[in-house]
């Protein structure tokens, strides 16, 4: 499995909006190319930036499909209200040749509870297996890794570090014992630590 | 493996903890910019006394546009700094109330501008 699709510079892209209010999935392709060409190693679609919560899972996929079907490099978000809608955007991911998914925590329904985020986060990396995926962790998201002890994004939360006044991490990196191993390919922790660990 | 997961915490995740890559909000707006930092970064975390020194500084010139990445409205600010650059695909939001205030525009406005002042008189640039 090939990591380096997350090493460098990956923009968030976001999503351009036609005079009706639909996506205009030209523009993004265009922006997509651009910042390739520039030199960034990969583009994230669709998440927090793109408005996910906003769009449609269609307008997502379609998104999604034309940056791939124009040699972007694509690390696809899986943000989802329903476990099953996440699921089905890794495995869309997957099938059209994405390069990478970016996985979020269960959202607004058992959050707070261990075993939801363990199948939750089970269920998006086994629909999509040949994926490498990175786990964001964002206080946006209202979630305590540390508290629900979903040991895969037990690092730092951008909250703890999003203060100006950083005297360097505040947490550290949890073992990640209570996943599922064979289907954790491999987790990256998007926010700060001094340990980096790897699930292989 | 580790990412750094919001733009102003490049120079810590890179430097202190070993990030290697980044993703970034204010990278869709201004590229050459994000990636000649994170260039700076990769080579401060080998320990380039130079790099470091130019890292801290163009972290400190882009930190309030960085800071957009934290808040509810990077968005909204994103899009319109790309506006302001030229782009006239960033304009509309998808929800027809979601804008920035007059407030809010003129200070990304004064902002991007103080940015692009000071990087065009900075001895660190490429």
């Amino acid at each position: 499995m090939n990591r380096d699709i997350f090493c460098g510079g990956i923009p968030a892209l976001m999503t351009p909006c036609n005079a009706d209010r639909t996506p205009n999935t030209a523009a993004l392709v265009k922006k997509g190319q651009e910042l390739i060409a520039a030199g960034m190693n990969a583009v994230v679609y669709c998440g927090s930036m793109g408005d996910w919560p906003l769009l449609t899972d269609t307008q997502r996929q379609t998104g999604v499909k034309a940056l791939v079907d124009a040699d972007v490099p694509v690390i696809v978000g899986t943000g989802a209200v329903n476990s099953q809608t996440a699921i089905a955007h890794a495995a869309h991911a997957q099938e059209i040749g994405a390069k990478g998914l970016m996985v979020i925590p269960r959202l607004l329904s058992r959050g707070t509870s261990p075993a939801a985020q363990r199948d939750h986060f089970a269920g998006i990396l086994g629909a999509a297996p040949d994926l490498p995926a990175v786990i964001y962790n964002s206080p946006y998201y209202a979630l305590r890794p540390r508290r629900i002890s979903f040991s895969i994004c037990a690092a730092n939360s951008r909250t703890s570090l999003a203060s100006r006044n950083l005297a360097g991490p505040r947490r550290l990196v949890t073992p990640p014992s209570t996943l599922p191993m064979p289907i954790m390919h491999s987790c990256y922790w998007p926010a700060w630590t001094h340990r980096s660990s790897t699930v292989t | 493996m580790l990412l750094a997961g919001v733009d102003t915490q490049v120079f810590h995740g890179y430097v202190n903890c070993g990030a290697l890559g980044a993703i970034t909000g204010i990278g869709n707006c201004l590229p050459a910019e994000v990636l000649h930092y994170l260039k700076l970064c990769r080579q401060a975390a080998a320990g380039d006394a130079e790099a470091r020194r130019f890292a801290k500084e163009l972290e400190q010139a882009l930190l309030v546009l960085s800071i957009f990445d934290e808040g509810p409205d990077l968005v909204l600010y994103y899009k319109y700094i790309l506006v302001l650059l030229g782009d006239g695909d960033y304009e509309l939001n998808f929800n027809e109330a979601d804008q920035l205030s007059k407030s809010q525009r003129h200070y990304a406005e004064t902002q991007l501008k103080l940015f692009q002042e000071w990087w065009d008189n900075w001895a660190g640039k490429p």
